[in-house]
């Protein structure tokens, strides 16, 4: 018998007890209908008994961290956990219309707007949102989840012992997630500052409120270790399932090392030479090369191929649609399938004024487009302004309203023009190598290559060049924080950070420097306190 | 078809009846005052064939031969038997019985008479439920009884009722009072066609309730459906039609008025842009841009009135038939019903069919069987489902009236045909496009034996069932643009299976120890188990709307699938004693111990005792005789019950499957789901109730008061979890704190005319509740519940009641006056935006700005007979209440996206600063809306609930046609509303409408409700 039985019967006597009477019953019935009693008394005790052995037991309809998850598909699937909340990076968001994580990021740099009201852009645009604006509790909550499952990765996988598991995938499915934490921290800390450390799953309900931790011991506790942890590993240098591989570790690495250097961290300039070196080992061994045209980019054949080192996946089969595709379409233009056509984000007449003259990127179709025939008659919509073009599918415009697009996260360009900044700042000037990658991405934009420069104007080259190339990939307001100068598209000049003025005749400051926390989760979590300005 | 069945019975069973030999008739009246007894049973001695009296005291019989012997029988009185030799006809004076027999309760695992009870419990009869038509026992317990608390939150056909005894005792666990209908515990009372119900009992404090332990916190509402008689059979016959109709009116803008607010708001966007851009619509409302809409000189075509348009009166009808007998050894009954319930709103409707046959049977001196099973298919049409989403309620308020509601080529007329709008399809379209579709059937009953062994002892073993399934068939056509049309229509089924079952075994021992003393014991065990499974099955893309849901393969993208399964389990021992003591004192004493599945090991057992204890004061010799106190009695009782409706699993961790794409497929992925909390364990409620109970002038004038006090401990909550655990479900269950209800219950009856012609009786219901929490975990930190529509709307907080609203505080608009305009501009406003209390650092001030529970709740309510004519009514009283008209955020802070209340015209301009309401612009430069102040609205009322006019035909016309009883009536429900709220009803809660299900939170939250309509019946009740 149970443990849970002996109470059960003890109880049982106690309420006879408490009743006093049991005995009485008994003598009164035996004159009665003895053989009845008896043989019900009997059927309900053999009940009462049957029911103890495991009647109270609970047999959950989902894995528990009792269930048998030792094989090699529960450690794939363990490390795909990790990659679900990539798609955070572009969710959408709660209560708004055409609202979306992307949108937040493209909204703060003054360089974008917005045909929507519920889009909450004009907060952004006059830098007058708080705690309780859009966007912010989005991407806490997507980059945590993303957190969380990576935790449960790396505690649980190294606990699976089969047969099909070798050592190494093993080590290389570690490699991918503590990559994909260090991410999803990389995001967090960028953005928010100081925030929780958590890097085991919390199991205890009564002890989930963290404090912050500061931003730079963030980065030497987790996402750094992370990342040389996982550039051990034997991870290819591609990986065309989209899934982490040695190219995403360097191109991770050399973009936390330069912003690790940079302003918000100043984690000292012996960081430079550590990013320059992961971009060159890119550059040199990855075997990524530069697609000859820019809508390559937009061609779904082309996912996680060519230029293309780290992606979110999308697959409009599945579906799992890639939703920039829509939201950047031009509001009520009438040249797509989609019933919504939002123009949640579009760049500013200053923006596309920056770009030298006879750069291939705002030719029409390139970047941006300006018209587009009608989906209803065919005869050509011209847009009030130009709209993005470089999330545009053409077939799930025209076709399927489904893009199966994926979003970049890292592409070569990126990590060119990385190498080129964090070699300039290790060595004191531009070395050929940076030149050369300078001038490839100006090459494709059919711009002349520039000539020796010094390293401030170097700099400021490569810093240009990356808002031309990498715009509307959501690069553009971490360079700005990371570097705290600010291209003044109508000056020409490059701005302190704080005491820039966009053209929406706002001006960043040190509030500006962090997103404030999300209010609901300081509601829950006091220990978040004082929130950022 | 249904109508067609109950016809035909009809004329069988008339058939039967007029197979008769000679008739006898008379009267039967009160010996006492000569007034006629209605209701009387009147047989042929040594025959079955029998009839009862009507309302006039008149019968009409067949007898087989002139030598017959009647009987005439009735509660309360001593039965006469006459011969009827030589009589033509018999009139009977029928005396009372010196102690009447009194009235009989229904307990738990038993019955007691009214008098011998320690515990407050209220009992509601067939009658006094079914005098509106109502499509559940829910909405007919509204304003019934003191210290129940039911509010009707939606008016689609066929929506249950939030019901809460004695106030919110619990957080999110589960709040509703538990419902055991014939024995069967846990039963869904939705379901149940309410016409089958011959009582309903209120079990409210801890002395009637413990006996049900783990499930009673909430208190217990015993069901008990109609069972057969013994006496001649009697078949009763009810049609009720009705008419509903919009009783009130949101006013919004017309399309002059909208037309004007759109062009101003754009010209304000100047205002407001900071960039200097020129602010122009999508397209200007002019006949170039919009030929179909506009004249020539631009004046609109059409001026369309929504609500006008959507809400069309309904109508509505139901016809139940019931027919009890047995004989004295066999008793059966048999009952059909038929209800077509349906909406204001388009297509909206609620059907259900009801079958229910009962048995009871002494087949030995010793041993009784019987059972009861009742089969109900219903189905019930939704057109509002997603609070928040483009459903009927929503688009009936923001659509423009510039559209009409088809365009003269037959095609619908939507907000998207208007660039710039955001895109709701017309309301009337939504109704027949996009619909859900709630089918449920259920099967519930029970077999029984009782088996005799003295007098005195008896055991009773009763296996009860509940299965049932609910099927809901959704489909939303690939024609409705922003709803469904990107998928190419959507099509889906949910469907949830229930199965519960229950095993029941008690002893009682009624046990008289001499002459002043006895006593009634009962102990008894149960098992119990409840299972449900679930299947979801969705897919989109279809070539056309032609097939919905009824062949989900021809969707090309099969867009979801998955299943679920849930069990728990109780296993309980459960023992009472009654002590009476000379007819004067009263005890009682229950206990129960029980186990259950949902909690975690260690925490599964729990013991729930109470005593209570009752002294009749009228029965001690000084009072025994008095003329002005026919009855009193105190009451005092004290105990322990639990509460475990939580969900199944909440102590396991889960680590849920989730999708991810790789290498462009689908990829299976582990999160963390859920955080258990293996330390999850029961919510006791303690509860103390004193009563007293008080008969004046031979009980012309009986009240009863009933003060209560519930302290309810180890709340569970849902507690939000911070989102930077990682987990999917960003909550866990938790036991959390300590919340306190006390409050008084009145009810009040007085007959104040009794005379043969003239009958007049009123009784007053109140109940004035106060809540609190005292207690909560971590500190007393306040807890954030949820929902969080534009900002945190309820905070849990020590010192506020449960439902205490939380937001910001708008003092009105800022004026163009230079402090104004510099406040404004700290906060990156202008004058003409909305003013708010701050901070001393700036940051919005947040604070308790409301409760959504009422300070007290009465109900008047009145019923007159003047001889063949009877008409009642009851008002409702709800007061010290607010409701947070959430609605206005859409449709008065967003201009030029949609439509608007019309209070936009009281909007902020230089000449009319003293205002609450912000400056028009256009939607771009929209200033961020708060849950605040201004939508916390006063929500107390007045409601006229129902008023009845009702004829009864008098016997001798209907002797011909074997009609015993023919009563014909007229009513209206919801008659008025007197309300400073500027929704359409201030009882209302839209953000939680899942079928049968309600927490603690939410109530009193309204974003766009269908309207409550008012209701014009007519019913026929005809008794053979």
């Amino acid at each position: 018998m149970e443990p849970g039985c002996t109470s059960w019967i003890l109880k049982l006597n106690v309420m006879k007890t408490m009743k006093g009477n049991a005995e009485k019953y008994l003598n009164h019935i035996k004159c009665i209908k003895m053989k009845n009693f008896k043989n019900i008394l009997l059927v309900s005790c053999l009940l009462l008994v049957c029911s103890c052995k495991k009647f109270l037991n609970e047999n959950p309809p989902f894995y528990t961290p009792e269930s048998n998850l030792s094989s090699e598909k529960a450690a794939q699937a363990l490390a795909n956990g990790g990659y679900q909340n990539l798609t955070g990076l572009i969710a959408g968001q709660n209560g708004s219309y055409g609202g979306n994580t992307w949108n937040l990021m493209e909204f703060m740099t003054g360089k974008a707007s917005s045909d929507l009201g519920q889009t909450g852009y004009v907060n952004f645009q006059t830098l007058n949102y708080g705690p309780t604006s859009f966007y912010f509790d989005t991407w806490w909550t997507q980059l945590y989840l993303g957190v969380g499952a990576a935790n449960l990765a790396i505690q649980q996988i190294p606990k699976i012992n089969s047969p099909d598991l070798s050592d190494e995938e093993k080590t290389n499915l570690l490699a991918e997630v503590h990559t994909l934490r260090a991410l999803y921290y990389f995001y967090l800390v960028r953005m928010y500052g100081a925030v929780p450390e958590i890097t085991e799953l919390q199991t205890d309900p009564d002890n989930l409120l963290v404090g912050r931790t500061d931003a730079k011991k963030i980065y030497d506790d987790v996402i750094i270790p992370d990342l040389l942890l996982a550039e051990k590993s034997t991870l290819p240098w591609k990986d065309a399932t989209g899934k982490v591989s040695m190219g995403a570790v360097k191109a991770i690495l050399a973009d936390v090392y330069l912003t690790y250097a940079g302003a918000a961290i100043n984690g000292g300039s012996a960081a430079y030479a550590e990013s320059a070196k992961r971009s060159l080992e890119l550059l040199t061994q990855g075997g990524y090369t530069l697609f000859p045209e820019y809508t390559d980019m937009i061609n779904p054949a082309n996912k996680n191929q060519g230029e293309f080192i780290f992606q979110v996946q999308f697959a409009a089969s599945i579906p799992a649609t890639n939703p920039l595709t829509q939201l950047t379409i031009p509001n009520y233009a009438g040249i797509s399938k989609y019933a919504d056509e939002y123009g949640s984000v579009f760049p500013t007449q200053q923006f596309l004024a920056s770009y030298e003259a006879g750069d291939k990127r705002v030719n029409e179709k390139q970047f941006f487009y300006s018209s587009y025939p009608s989906i209803s008659d065919g005869t050509t919509k011209t847009f009030p302004h130009p709209y993005i073009y470089k999330w545009f599918d053409v077939n799930a415009v025209t076709v399927t309203a489904k893009s199966d697009l994926n979003y970049t996260i890292y592409r070569l360009p990126d990590v060119m023009l990385m190498y080129a900044e964090a070699s300039n700042e290790a060595e004191g000037g531009p070395n050929q190598t940076a030149i050369d990658n300078l001038n490839a991405v100006r090459s494709r934009a059919q711009l002349d290559p520039v000539g020796n420069l010094g390293k401030d104007a170097f700099e400021q080259a490569v810093w240009l060049e990356r808002y031309h190339e990498l715009c509307f990939e959501n690069k553009m307001w971490f360079d700005m924080l990371r570097t705290r100068k600010v291209h003044n598209d109508v000056t020409g000049n490059w701005d302190n950070f704080i005491g820039h003025t966009t053209v929406f005749g706002a001006t960043f400051t040190q509030k500006q420097l962090l997103f404030p926390i999300p209010q609901h989760e300081v509601d829950i979590n006091p220990k978040l306190l004082p929130n950022n300005p | 078809m249904m109508k067609h069945f109950i016809y035909s019975i009809f004329f069988v069973l008339l058939s039967l009846q007029s197979m008769a030999q000679s008739k006898m008739t008379g009267t039967v009246t009160d010996a006492k005052d000569n007034s006629p007894l209605p209701g009387v049973t009147v047989m042929v001695k040594g025959a079955q064939a029998g009839t009862q009296t009507d309302i006039n005291g008149k019968y009409s019989i067949n007898i087989p031969d002139a030598n017959a012997v009647l009987v005439f029988t009735f509660l309360g009185y001593t039965t006469q038997e006459v011969s009827t030799t030589g009589k033509t006809t018999v009139d009977v004076k029928l005396a009372a019985q010196a102690k009447a027999i009194e009235e009989v309760v229904v307990i738990g695992y038993g019955t007691a008479k009214r008098s011998d009870l320690t515990g407050s419990v209220a009992t509601l009869k067939s009658e006094q439920l079914n005098d509106k038509p109502v499509p559940n026992i829910t909405q007919a317990l509204e304003g019934k009884v003191a210290g129940v608390e039911v509010n009707v939150n939606s008016s689609a056909p066929g929506a249950p009722a939030k019901v809460r005894i004695r106030g919110v005792g619990s957080l999110n666990s589960n709040t509703d009072p538990i419902y055991v209908v014939d024995g069967v515990v846990g039963v869904d009372p939705n379901t149940l066609n309410p016409n089958d119900i011959a009582s309903i009992e209120v079990l409210k404090d801890a002395s009637a309730t413990a006996i049900y332990g783990v499930r009673g916190a909430n208190g217990v509402i015993m069901v008990t459906t109609k069972r057969g008689r013994s006496g001649p059979a009697q078949i009763s016959y009810e049609f009720n039609g009705n008419v509903s109709e919009l009783s009130r009116h949101i006013k919004t803008l017309d399309a002059k008025q909208f037309v004007q607010v759109y062009n101003q708001a754009f010209e304000n966007g100047q205002k407001f842009a900071t960039d200097g851009a020129v602010q122009t619509p999508a397209k200007a409302l002019n006949h170039t841009n919009f030929p179909l809409l506009f004249d020539a000189n631009d004046n609109p075509l059409y001026n369309t009135n929504w609500e006008k348009e959507t809400y069309k009166p309904a109508f509505s009808q139901s016809h139940q038939l019931n027919i009890q007998g047995g004989t004295d050894k066999s008793l059966y009954s048999v009952s059909l019903g038929y209800l077509n319930q349906k909406g204001l709103a388009p297509t909206s409707a609620f059907q259900r069919y009801s079958i229910k046959t009962t048995m009871d049977n002494d087949v030995k001196d010793w041993l009784k069987v019987g059972g009861s099973i009742s089969l109900i298919a219903s189905r019930q049409r939704m057109v509002s489902d997603g609070n928040g989403g483009l459903n009927v309620p929503r688009d009936v308020i923001e659509e423009v009236p510039i559209l009409p509601v088809k365009y003269p080529d037959g095609s619908w007329a939507n907000n998207y045909d208007i660039d710039g709008l955001e895109g709701a399809p017309n309301p009337i379209n939504v109704a027949n496009n996009r619909f859900g579709i709630n089918n449920t059937t259920q099967m519930v009953g029970n077999v029984y034996a009782t088996i005799k062994f003295s007098d005195e002892l008896d055991f009773k073993s009763d296996f009860g069932f509940d299965l049932n399934t609910l099927k809901n068939n959704f489909y939303s056509s690939l024609s409705l643009q922003h709803l469904s049309a990107d998928q190419g229509g959507i099509a889906n089924i949910n469907e949830y299976s229930n199965w519960y079952w229950q095993s029941e075994n008690y002893l009682t021992w009624n046990k008289k120890v001499n002459d002043k003393q006895k006593f009634t014991a009962l102990l008894g065990f149960t098992l119990s188990k409840q299972s449900s499974e679930n299947v979801f099955v969705e897919t989109q893309n279809f070539i056309s709307d032609a097939l919905t849901y009824n062949h989900l393969s021809s969707g090309s993208v099969r867009s979801g699938a998955d299943s679920g399964f849930g069990a728990n389990q109780l296993n309980s021992v459960y023992g009472r004693i009654s002590y009476n003591i000379d007819e004067k004192y009263l005890f009682t004493a229950t206990g129960r111990f029980d186990g259950a599945s949902r909690f975690g090991e260690g925490n599964k057992f729990s013991f729930f005792p109470s005593v209570g204890a009752a002294w009749r004061v009228s029965q001690e010799d000084f009072l025994k005789d008095n003329n002005t106190i026919s009855n009193l009695k105190i009451r005092a009782s004290i105990g322990v019950t639990g509460n475990q409706e939580i969900g199944n699993y909440r102590t396991q961790t889960s680590y849920q499957t989730g999708q991810t794409v790789l290498n462009n497929a689908a990829a299976i992925s582990l999160l963390p789901g859920y955080i258990g909390n293996p330390d999850l364990k029961w919510e006791r409620t303690t509860q103390a109730d004193a009563g007293l109970e008080l008969g004046l002038l031979k009980d012309r004038i009986n009240l009863e008061l009933d003060y209560y006090n519930r302290t309810t401990n180890d709340l569970l909550l849902q507690t939000p979890i911070p989102w930077s655990a990682g987990y999917v479900t960003p909550n866990v269950y938790k036991n959390v704190g300590q919340v306190k209800n006390s409050g008084i219950e009145l009810n009040l009856t007085t007959v104040n005319i009794k005379n043969k012609n003239f009958n007049w009786t009123t009784t007053f219901l109140a109940t004035f509740n106060k809540n609190k929490v005292t207690k909560l975990a971590n500190g007393n930190a306040d807890i954030f519940p949820g929902p969080n529509f534009l900002g945190e709307n309820y905070v849990v907080r020590v010192g506020e009641p449960i439902g205490a609203f939380y937001g910001m505080t708008r003092v009105g608009t800022y004026s163009d006056s230079p402090e104004d305009v510099a406040e404004a501009a700290s906060h990156g406003l202008k004058p003409g935006d909305r003013k708010y209390i701050y901070n001393a650092d700036g940051s919005p001030y947040y604070s308790v700005i409301g409760h959504a529970y009422p300070d007290w709740t009465g109900t008047f309510s009145s019923s007159m007979r003047y001889k063949n004519w009877d008409f009642s009514f009851d008002i409702r009283f709800v007061e010290g209440v607010n409701t947070a008209a959430n609605f206005k955020h859409s449709s008065e802070d967003r201009q030029t996206i949609s439509n608007s209340l019309a209070t936009v015209l009281d909007g902020w301009t230089p000449t009319h600063q003293d205002t609450y309401i912000s400056q028009v612009r256009n939607y771009k430069y929209a200033q961020d809306s708060h849950f605040d102040s201004w939508w916390v609205e006063d929500g107390s009322f007045i409601r006229g609930q129902n008023f009845i006019l009702g004829y009864s035909f008098p016997a001798d016309n209907l002797k011909k046609m074997s009609i015993n009883r023919l009563r014909i009536y007229a009513s209206v429900q919801n008659l008025f509303l007197i309300t400073k709220y500027t929704g359409y009803d201030p009882e209302v809660d839209t953000f939680n409408q899942g079928f049968g299900y309600a927490s603690s939170f939410s109530q009193g939250l309204d974003f766009f409700s269908v309207p409550r309509p008012r209701v014009w019946n007519l019913g026929v009740q005809v008794g053979f």
